[in-house]
């Protein structure tokens, strides 16, 4: 993610206080990254963070159809990834925001409106944004939803925001609130250990 | 009030009865069709002959016109060609409301151009036309009148995309039949207004035929009886009268039932002509032609009729490449047998029901921005978009 540029993941669909989906083009669609933190205006020197933790492609009858022939034609996969109007949905937890330059890791007051651009954040807003890990509860609070699959994102968003943290502690740090904040959850922690296991 | 459910049930009981009668009429008759093309499969000219006796009979016979091909001809499928464009255009419209507040129609055309053989995503092309009907010269637009300007619309954008293609040759596709309809359904008291669209449409078809391009109507599921229409009058007796020609001995049967078992899955029946009041508009290298693609599956017949002008019916490596590039078509959407870019070019074109009222929203906002105050909704109208009565729910 060091090399990363200030990216358009894509434009606001819907949004909650907790969350918000963007659309974008499914050619596009190897841009954004699971676990990745994203950000949305809200004011003039205000953003909304959160964590991208879903990419939707949704079919249609015709790709259904499409898909039952024997041998597909490059030119009729071309013509449905780049003229057919099939968006890719990316969700996003919202973990935080930010009012001039402070960062907060409690939810905004508002939810972003539509069409509003949502940015991939760059290695240094990540790094300062992730530097206080206040904003791991959010994810953990969503542990019984299976759209949501807590673990798994957790690692992600770790092994990626890690890179951005020069000091080379910052990993540890986030291992030992995981553990804080699941001490009485034994079943949880042992998951969220295990794809952090894996992601390393 | 709802319909009456208890009286349809039994009324549909009854129709079923009939058809099941019907079927088997119609069955009967198919083998006599089926028998009577096999006898008279290789005598063209004079079924030719017969049917220019019929039609001095009755100018408005329509039916099949014999070419250089056996009645029976099944063309096998061939190679397609290695690089072509292939273009396709469909049209959607809103029609005019005399009830709404502002008599308007929008025609919205859609169009698609591939490059065959290549890897490249086709360009997509849409092109909408709003006429505000009260401020037009006829000063209003029936429905048949707005179906004439998106068919005459369809073929001019086909033509269009024609004339920048890149890779030779090239096919058109639109979807319904190569004529343009409507010169009676528009109602007009004399046919100038016909005759104008006409001009265009066969100026479009010209420049196609200028580019060299093969442009094909596709029919899907046909239900035209002019192969069997001319084997009724080759089952005429020698002097019979018009009201001879009328009686439909063979009533029922249709081409592509007749045909069915003729056509194995990729073959394509001999191309005719059309004998018909209107062919005198379609004259030289422009005259309607026509033949059938089985474009099913094995064991599942399914036949569609693709209408040609003369020049492609007269250029056997346009008719081939034409044929093979609709088979290819045809095998893209899995199970439904319709060619790909037409569903495309459907795509691109059609207008949402949601979006009529946003169109009208918007020529009604900009005529009051020119200070013109649109007209009222009619009070019938208005009546039926008061909400209905709703069934109450926790």
């Amino acid at each position: 993610m060091n090399d990363a540029q200030a990216y358009k993941v894509g434009y606001l669909l819907r949004s909650a206080i907790t969350g918000f989906v963007a659309g974008t083009r499914v050619s596009e669609q190897d841009a954004p990254q699971f676990g990745a933190l994203v950000k949305a205006p809200l004011n003039p020197g205000m953003w909304i963070y959160g964590l991208i933790y879903a990419m939707n492609i949704d079919d249609d009858g015709t790709v259904r159809q499409i898909a039952t022939s024997d041998n597909v034609d490059e030119v009729v996969v071309a013509d449905n990834r780049k003229n057919r109007t099939v968006p890719l949905e990316i969700s996003v937890l919202t973990v935080g925001h930010r009012r001039e330059e402070a960062v907060s890791h409690l939810l905004p007051p508002r939810a972003p409106l539509s069409l509003d651009i949502v940015w991939q954040c760059q290695p240094a807003e990540v790094a300062e944004f992730t530097e206080r890990l206040g904003y791991f509860r959010h994810i953990l609070r969503n542990t019984a939803n299976p759209e949501l699959p807590a673990a798994e994102l957790l690692a992600a968003h770790i092994h990626q925001a890690a890179a951005d943290h020069p000091d080379g502690t910052w990993r540890q740090r986030a291992s030992q609130e995981i553990i804080t904040l699941l001490r009485d959850d034994y079943e949880t922690l042992m998951q969220v250990m295990s794809a952090l296991a894996d992601a390393s | 009030m709802p319909i009456n459910y208890l009286d349809l049930r039994q009324q549909a009981k009854a129709e079923a009865l009939k058809a099941r009668t019907a079927l088997k009429q119609v069955e009967e008759r198919r083998a006599v069709a089926a028998a009577l093309l096999q006898q008279r499969a290789s005598d063209l000219e004079a079924i030719r002959q017969s049917v220019a006796d019929a039609a001095h009979l009755d100018p408005r016979l329509r039916c099949a016109l014999p070419s250089s091909e056996p009645l029976t001809h099944a063309g096998g499928l061939p190679a397609a060609p290695a690089a072509y464009t292939l273009i396709a255009a469909d049209g959607s419209q809103i029609n005019p409301n005399a009830h709404a507040p502002v008599h308007y129609f929008l025609v919205n055309l859609g169009a698609i151009r591939l490059q065959g053989g290549g890897d490249q995503a086709p360009d997509v092309f849409t092109h909408s036309d709003l006429h505000v009907a009260e401020y037009t010269r006829s000063g209003g637009y029936s429905e048949e009148m707005v179906s004439l300007e998106r068919d005459k619309g369809e073929r001019k954008l086909v033509a269009e995309l024609a004339e920048s293609a890149a890779q030779q040759p090239i096919i058109t596709l639109t979807d319904g039949p190569l004529e343009l309809w409507g010169e009676k359904a528009a109602g007009y008291g004399d046919d100038k207004a016909f005759s104008e669209h006409l001009s265009e449409y066969l100026a479009a078809l010209e420049q196609l035929h200028q580019r060299g391009a093969a442009t094909a109507g596709y029919v899907d599921k046909p239900r035209a009886d002019l192969l069997v229409r001319m084997l009724e009058v080759l089952q005429l007796p020698e002097g019979s009268d018009a009201q001879a020609l009328r009686a439909r001995p063979l009533r029922g049967v249709t081409d592509a039932h007749l045909l069915r078992d003729l056509l194995q899955p990729g073959e394509r029946s001999a191309v005719f002509g059309i004998q018909s009041q209107s062919a005198g508009r379609y004259f030289g290298h422009l005259a309607l032609h026509f033949f059938y693609l089985n474009v099913g599956k094995p064991g599942a017949p399914w036949l569609a009729r693709v209408e040609i002008p003369g020049w492609v019916a007269g250029n056997p490596a346009l008719l081939d490449a034409l044929h093979a590039v609709l088979v290819a078509q045809n095998n893209i959407l899995g199970s439904y047998t319709y060619p790909y870019v037409l569903h495309r070019a459907h795509e691109i074109a059609l207008v949402k029901y949601e979006e009529h009222e946003q169109v009208a929203q918007l020529i009604i906002n900009e005529l009051r921005a020119m200070g013109v105050e649109p007209g009222e909704l009619s009070q019938k109208q208005a009546a039926k978009n008061l909400p209905g009565r709703r069934r109450f729910t926790l």
